[in-house]
């Protein structure tokens, strides 16, 4: 009980500081509506082409932002070091994960929530083949690639590299996610192709559990300096 | 709480040599020494942000968790958050200790008079103001011991008198706290006993009244003067 009180409090305080500011969260919009729209002028959306792209075309912005969003991830905390005063505090450090986990995921929802729908305005094919899984896909995915991304931003927040240091801690450990997210997007977009979504979607759950299980009980542990 | 033979090295440097000192619940201690002599260290050791390279901390209720549940802490940086206001911050850190009590909060407003402006963002406050709210933040969940990272620095006169005044009713009051201060006089009228700290090591130990300080001021003179520091 406890532990949901200290990540809803967490949560609460990073989304009334983000309302508060609107720095971030408008950057990462506005950053994934010039970068999709700059992506579609580029590739030409009318091709036949853009079927092998599309799936990259719509994720890389999202993915993009996301990184924008967990570069300045730490400014809230590294003002009047106020992450001391959270690593000070007797809290399971788990919840600081899980709050942050659930904010970011909350901004990068609503970064989906524009670049997805201005994805589809270009494309040739309106429509996705199946909505459901193309839904699916995009929270999951969101949700894994956030799970890493706030794990890493807040290990590396000590740092004074922090801004080059999470994405190469990063970017190799989503490989699979990625590779799972773009196999899943194009099954979901375009007919033709519909092989091995199940394992597909069960790499993606997994890498999901893993990456939200193991920094909650790591967080403790890794957060003694 | 104790601390038995603590050393602490960061960035290879040896920070705390064999430090062995006893805080007993209630006890006001200043922690006086020259710039860089590793009093901010020792306090971060105390306060669980830096681990000890060696030797061991023994709490009083023998967990770490229950410790950090009776520590408030200032630091030179105030730990606030600058979009929110000065209630919402004493809200955010009261409740990250389990506590919930509107009152309480008032009271420390009033007591570190900002009780005018706790619905004002602390962005928009001076440094004075950020500090004594630091003060109110620290004390939010009724803490038995208190680490005090000297707390008077650039403070106005007027800001001065509150800090010293409300330190002087947690001394009463038993709140137990270490006071680190370049200020001879401040160690003297709120602290019972002063530890001396040069190069990482405690070198000496004194009682905070009128027969016992001036010869530990005179020690510590001396060691300014070895260190080539002015003495005022």
């Amino acid at each position: 009980m406890q532990f949901i009180r200290h990540t809803l409090l967490i949560l609460t305080r990073d989304l009334r500081v983000e309302f508060r500011n609107k720095s971030l969260l408008l950057s990462m919009v506005i950053f994934a509506l010039l970068f999709q729209v700059l992506l579609q002028i580029s590739f030409d959306a009318k091709t036949e082409a853009m079927q092998e792209l599309a799936p990259g075309v719509l994720w890389l912005p999202i993915i993009l932002a996301a990184m924008l969003g967990f570069s300045k991830y730490g400014s809230v905390e590294k003002e009047n070091d106020a992450f001391a005063g959270i690593l000070i505090s007797p809290i399971d450090k788990g919840s600081l994960y899980l709050g942050k986990l659930i904010g970011n995921n909350l901004f990068v929802l609503i970064v989906i929530a524009t670049s997805a729908p201005t994805f589809f305005l270009f494309l040739k094919q309106p429509f996705p083949n199946s909505i459901g899984l193309l839904i699916v896909t995009l929270l999951l995915g969101s949700w894994g690639f956030v799970a890493i991304g706030v794990f890493f931003s807040t290990l590396a927040q000590s740092s004074s590299i922090t801004e080059l240091l999470v994405p190469i801690m990063i970017f190799p450990l989503a490989v699979p996610l990625f590779l799972a997210c773009i196999q899943l997007t194009e099954m979901a977009l375009f007919p033709s192709i519909g092989l091995g979504q199940s394992i597909w979607l069960l790499l993606l759950i997994a890498y999901n559990i893993l990456f939200t299980i193991i920094p909650l009980f790591l967080f403790d542990l890794l957060l003694e300096v | 709480m104790r601390l038995d033979q603590i050393s602490l090295s960061r960035d290879d440097k040896q920070v705390l040599h064999d430090i062995n000192m006893e805080w007993k619940r209630g006890e006001t201690i200043a922690l006086i020494g020259a710039n860089g002599a590793g009093k901010s260290s020792l306090l971060k050791v105390l306060a669980t942000l830096w681990k000890p390279s060696s030797g061991k901390l023994i709490y009083p209720d023998n967990t770490i968790k229950q410790w950090q549940k009776n520590l408030g802490v200032v630091f030179p940086d105030s730990f606030l958050y600058d979009a929110l206001t000065a209630i919402e911050n004493l809200e955010f850190y009261q409740k990250l200790y389990g506590g919930s009590d509107r009152k309480r909060l008032d009271s420390l407003l009033q007591a570190v008079r900002l009780a005018d402006v706790a619905t004002e963002k602390v962005g928009t406050f001076s440094k004075g103001m950020r500090q004594r709210l630091s003060i109110a933040r620290a004390l939010t969940h009724y803490p038995s011991y208190l680490l005090l990272d000297e707390p008077f620095d650039g403070l106005d006169v007027s800001s001065r008198d509150i800090v010293q005044n409300l330190l002087l009713q947690l001394k009463e009051q038993k709140t137990g706290y270490i006071l680190v201060s370049h200020n001879l006089d401040d160690a003297m009228h709120l602290c019972e006993r002063a530890l001396l700290i040069d190069n990482g090591e405690i070198t000496a130990e004194s009682r905070c009244t009128q027969e016992a300080f001036p010869s530990f001021v005179e020690q510590y003179h001396s060691v300014l003067k070895e260190n080539n520091h002015a003495v005022y």
